[in-house]
């Protein structure tokens, strides 16, 4: 019997869970750990994970969990260069997300040599993204954001956008719109404000913006119409490829799919499924953590109890979504870790945030192009 | 191959076969929910067959190939 090949598809690491801002939104628990991972934890991720037989080849790795640039770039060259060691021939794709805080030369030079995918959190204009990315002295953390950004530009470095929107954002879609084309911001991402975590509210918490977050989206699909290739936006170009694919690959989920993400702690701690189920205090499930990584591969979490009573959970809401949802073609059965935040269990159904990120996204994209189309 | 590793790969392979969301389909819905699946395949299908014949709808360069933790931060499945 050999071991399936390519079932690991997504590996996020923390390098850190320390984070130089404190955005008010913020799901991550343990942002004020300066604790960073040793070096023997990154050459065991090495043999243990990247160097598996089940993992893909190509393999994505994200940086995450904490804001990765506040370790320095000398850092990532090494931990870069001992994973490169430590599974010799396996193509990987290096990804960070960041705040883009301290961006200069040498972070460039080192994104430049290891071919890294950025992506910047901004969240639109100076008021809309001060309002909630606040520094740890409460100040507005828009103008450190842009000079990174701006840094980047100078160098052509590509990178793209993701602005967490919140009921304010959705109000004024041409206002977004005319900022990221003055700004010159042409690959965005849209998230929403989740209720997750550590954050246990959200501005978009009401039915109505569901149809404001559909509205958003269609005047962005009209707008983007009007400047054919000058923008590339996640949401949007997601509906059009779903819509392209075969029935069947709609319904990929990887987050309901054991080993497919990868996650681990800065301590080694591996968990799988959702990764905002790293650093989540739940004791019904061992924190979410499954295996070390120091000590076995992630094969070895589909034999810990907790993994086979979280897989139990996960696969019972899995199977009630398909039984009662209309949209579960186009999903898969949703996000484990909002079930869990929102319902108190991953054997539920509707959550908030795929009401939004689902639903309303489907929604929004498909509605305008099928009035363009004549097609309503 | 020691006894952990044959339960562990007995595991993995079971885990690669027995996709229950991609081995079902139709089965135990609700005419209600039946209904409202097709209405949105029919939906999906009349936009791809359009765009198919609609050069102006979406350019190639359009849609990109968005890294894996794009797809995963936003939700959306298909990365």
């Amino acid at each position: 019997m050999s071991a399936p090949a390519g079932l690991i598809k997504l590996i996020v690491m923390q390098p850190t869970p320390y984070c130089n801002l404190n955005c008010d939104y913020c799901y991550l628990p343990d942002r004020d750990s300066r604790q960073r991972m040793r070096p023997e934890t990154l050459d065991a991720v090495g043999r243990r994970v990247l160097a598996n037989p089940i993992t893909s080849d190509p393999v994505t790795v994200v940086w995450h969990a904490g804001e990765p640039m506040t370790l320095p770039p000398d850092w990532y060259e090494e931990a870069f260069s001992r994973l490169a060691a430590a599974a010799p021939g396996r193509k990987v794709q290096h990804s960070f997300q960041t705040n883009a805080v301290g961006i200069n030369e040498a972070w460039i030079d080192l994104w430049t040599r290891w071919n890294v995918v950025i992506g910047i959190s901004l969240d639109g204009p100076v008021d809309l993204h001060d309002q909630h990315r606040k520094t740890r002295g409460g100040g507005g953390s828009y103008a450190l954001t842009m000079r990174g950004i701006e840094r980047l530009q100078d160098r052509d470095y590509p990178f793209h956008i993701i602005s967490v929107l919140t009921a304010d954002s959705l109000r004024d879609p041409d206002r977004m719109f005319d900022f990221y084309l003055q700004h010159k911001l042409r690959n965005l991402c849209f998230n929403v404000e989740e209720v997750e975590g550590g954050n246990k509210t959200s501005s978009l918490k009401a039915p109505e913006f569901e149809e404001a977050y559909q509205r958003f989206l269609s005047r962005f699909v009209e707008r983007s119409r009007s400047l054919p290739g000058h923008f590339h936006c996640r949401e949007i170009d997601g509906v059009i490829r779903l819509i392209g694919a075969a029935a069947e690959t709609r319904r990929h989920n990887p987050q309901v799919r054991p080993l497919e993400i990868i996650s681990i702690a800065v301590d080694g701690g591996m968990s799988t499924f959702s990764p905002e189920f790293l650093g989540v205090k739940a004791p019904e499930f061992n924190n979410f953590v499954f295996a070390d990584v120091q000590v076995e591969g992630p094969e070895a979490m589909l034999l810990d109890p907790s993994f086979q009573r979280l897989h139990a959970d996960i696969t019972a809401g899995v199977e009630a979504c398909r039984k009662s949802c209309a949209y579960f073609d186009a999903c898969g059965g949703g996000a484990p870790s909002n079930k869990y935040f929102e319902l108190g269990s991953c054997g539920g159904t509707e959550t908030f945030y795929c009401r939004l990120t689902r639903k309303a996204t489907l929604e929004g994209v498909l509605a305008a192009y099928e009035n363009d189309l004549e097609l309503a | 191959m020691s006894y952990k590793a044959l339960i562990l790969s007995s595991l993995l392979a079971a885990l690669v076969s027995n996709d229950a969301v991609a081995s079902k389909t139709d089965e135990g819905l609700s005419d209600e929910v039946l209904a409202q699946r097709e209405d949105l395949a029919g939906r999906l299908d009349a936009l791809k067959s359009k765009l198919e014949t609609d050069s102006k709808a979406v350019d190639a360069d359009q849609v990109v190939q968005w890294n894996s933790w794009s797809s995963w931060q936003s939700g959306w499945n298909n990365y």
